[in-house]
């Protein structure tokens, strides 16, 4: 029997076809095994279930297309109860075939299609019975009236659809009440939406935990993050650029910011070990201090000399960012281990 | 779905028919041992890389810019030439974090440089936009086999064929040079990521194709200025297509020929009544499931519904009827889907 490898776990890696192919051009497996090889990997029913996901999404998000596109072109024509009839019927065909099936790929999204119509459903009420409502209320609406949905599809994809609609509210209301009237400022706003990613994102993680695995897919976490750096860096990132921005509310965001960071740098690295979120809190770093950085710099001189050694800190950022994070990814990989 | 299949299970299951020796395993736990020990940072680790270097390598320039070192087209080869000999000496000397993120900087710096003065000096024969395009495929061409970053491999060559599309586009009478460019796109995907030729140094080329066929694509059928038709490209993407489906064919034991029919009648079906863009998508997205491969899976999707959006709203008849075909072309979908889960291979296959 040949020698082990040195590294016992190499062996235990998943199979790939594109190494596989290797194989053959080494010489140490026929083109026979390398086929029997690949109809284990891939066997004939992987590609007819993946076949049939993609024939039913993109079946589906086509005729909804269709149904849209067609309601648009004659909804002049249409009186109010047709109006509400055809949506309203939808929407209930859609939830109770999804409660007819709802753990298969058909339900879900029969789900997220009837979640989807209450939006229209809404904007049809509006514009029917002139209540003068804003988009924001509308967006707001549309948010409460989804909860359900949401709590009783058990979907990734249908929660994150219901934070951006959320979302969505509450930007179009500080463009259209809160802005204009100064009621109040921009970053209040923007670390209001920040926390209230920290509130999905926990609870997201506490979901995980409890087992919800319908959540467990990584994108959820990575999408939140993301959204929660965002609305946390604005403001930073004009608190330091602008002038016009150092009040209150502009130091407080960069408070909020370090707070935020350490909270989910100490998270993902000790609490739930992810490299790709703690990446994610790293860029938000970086990116505020190069810009504080280059701002004193470039406030004291803007001489060619000033942009060769921001240029040689952009690199030096970017190195330490990078040795930081291959130090904790080989540490969590440890720490796993054990 | 699909059981996880480790090298230990296919090595047993060759051991067992006899069809792997000694040496034969020896050497393939080497190779397994070797690529797995190539630990490359992930891919949002190396994007960070990059963009960190491209921010840098516009500091460089606008420093020599600034103290005079670089005059109109003065300096500017010798510069350019010396950053790129730079990146690859640091390169090839050292594999340490930050001289390496140095040299990718000195690299899109010099490269930047080479292309500027190439596009200065013989642009009255060129044009700007071929002699950008000219000097960064040479560029490219040179540093590819010298520079060995995955991140730089992957951006040159795709910086390099947008530049080319940007000359063809410049140029009304050889717009017909699109489906050219679509076909090298195509047939390089083909053989870099499809066949495997050129092995693990030519993949992040194969993803740079990968990713800018779309974009000549989108150019081909959505550019206003844009009167070529799509036929050609139309043909050599779905021959691309078809040679995909009977290359997965014959590595998959057991399939009838019937579902070569209906996935060749697809093919055939789309090529005629929709655009290219979405036969290339398709076959993203093929190749991505049949590699094991999120990124052009991911890459697949997007530029799916990039060109889905595009085809529709493309369609030269009124709303009410494009929501017919809209509805009617998802129908059409969802009963082939119905049609392939009644067949009795359908069934044979999910036993």
């Amino acid at each position: 029997m040949a020698s082990p490898p040195r590294d016992p776990d190499v062996l235990d890696r998943p199979a790939d076809p594109a190494r596989v192919r290797e194989l053959v051009r080494h010489g140490w497996i026929s083109p026979d095994d390398r086929d029997r090889a690949l109809a284990r990997l891939l066997p004939a029913r992987a590609w007819l279930a993946w076949a049939d996901r993609m024939l039913l999404m993109l079946g589906a998000a086509l005729v909804l297309a269709g149904v849209i596109f067609f309601f648009a072109y004659n909804w002049e024509q249409f009186g109010k109860w047709m109006k509400f009839g055809l949506i309203g019927s939808g929407l209930a065909i859609a939830a109770g075939g999804a409660a007819y099936r709802p753990e298969t790929l058909t339900g879900k999204i029969l789900i997220l299609s009837s979640a989807v119509l209450i939006g229209p459903l809404l904007a049809v009420y509006g514009q029917t019975y002139q209540t003068g409502a804003d988009a924001y209320e509308l967006f707001a609406a549309w948010a409460l009236l989804m909860i359900p949905w949401v709590l009783a599809g058990r979907l990734a994809g249908l929660w994150v659809l219901w934070l951006l609609i959320v979302h969505l509210a509450v930007l179009f209301c500080l463009n259209q009440v809160l802005e204009p009237n100064h009621v109040v400022r921009f970053e209040i706003v923007y670390m209001g939406l920040a926390a209230l990613g920290a509130l999905f994102l926990g609870l997201r993680e506490w979901g995980n935990r409890q087992g919800w695995d319908w959540l467990s897919g990584r994108w959820t976490r990575i999408f939140l993050l993301a959204g929660l750096l965002f609305f946390l860096s604005i403001p930073v990132l004009i608190f330091i650029t602008d002038d016009w921005a150092r009040t209150l509310a502009g130091g407080a965001s960069v408070v909020v910011f370090l707070v935020g960071l350490g909270v989910h740098g100490y998270r993902y690295r000790r609490i739930i070990p992810d490299l790709f979120a703690l990446a994610l809190v790293v860029t938000a770093l970086v990116t505020a201090a190069l810009t504080l950085i280059g701002r004193l710099m470039f406030d004291i001189s803007e001489n060619g000399w000033m942009y060769l050694f921001f240029g040689l800190i952009v690199v030096g950022a970017a190195s330490l960012a990078t040795l930081w994070l291959r130090a904790a990814g080989r540490a969590m990989a440890e720490e796993a281990h054990d | 779905m699909t059981e996880t299949v480790t090298w230990r299970d296919l090595q047993a299951d060759w051991q067992s028919q006899g069809r792997l020796d000694e040496a034969g395993q020896k050497a393939m736990n080497e190779h397994l041992e070797a690529a797995f020990s190539q630990k490359e940072d992930p891919w949002y680790l190396r994007g960070l890389v990059g963009v960190a270097a491209w921010v840098a390598a516009g500091c460089f320039v606008s420093f020599l810019k600034l103290v005079g070192l670089i005059e109109a087209d003065r300096g500017v080869l010798f510069w350019g030439v010396l950053f790129l000999g730079a990146a690859a000496g640091i390169r090839r000397a050292t594999a340490r974090v930050f001289p390496s993120q140095l040299a990718l900087a000195l690299g899109s710096a010099g490269q930047g440089l080479a292309v500027a003065w190439g596009t200065m000096t013989y642009q009255d024969s060129l044009g700007v936009l071929g002699g950008v395009t000219v000097f960064q495929g040479l560029a490219t061409a040179v540093m590819y086999g010298l520079y060995r970053d995955t991140v730089y491999r992957f951006l040159a060559p795709l910086v390099t064929l947008g530049f080319a599309a940007a000359w063809i586009l410049s140029k009304p009478d050889f717009h017909y040079l699109l489906h050219a460019l679509i076909g090298l796109e195509t047939l390089g995907v083909a053989v870099i990521l499809v066949y495997g030729r050129g092995g693990r140094s030519l993949g992040p080329l194969g993803y740079s194709l990968a990713a800018a066929g779309p974009g000549s694509i989108l150019i081909l059928t959505l550019y206003p200025d844009v009167h070529v038709a799509v036929g050609p490209s139309s043909a050599l993407i779905a021959l691309g297509l078809v040679g995909l489906v009977f290359w997965l064919a014959e590595g998959s034991a057991g399939i009838r020929r019937e579902w070569l029919f209906f996935a060749l009648g697809g093919i055939l079906f789309l090529a005629v009544f929709t655009t290219p863009g979405l036969l290339f998508a398709l076959g993203l997205l093929i190749l991505g499931y049949a590699r094991f491969d999120g990124l052009l899976t991911w890459l697949g999707l997007i530029f799916l519904g990039v060109f889905l959006a595009a085809y529709y709203y493309d369609l030269n008849v009124v709303l009410a009827y494009k929501s017919y075909v809209l509805a009617g072309s998802g129908l059409v979908l969802l009963f082939l889907r119905a049609l392939v889960r009644r067949r009795p291979w359908a069934g044979e296959m999910r036993s």
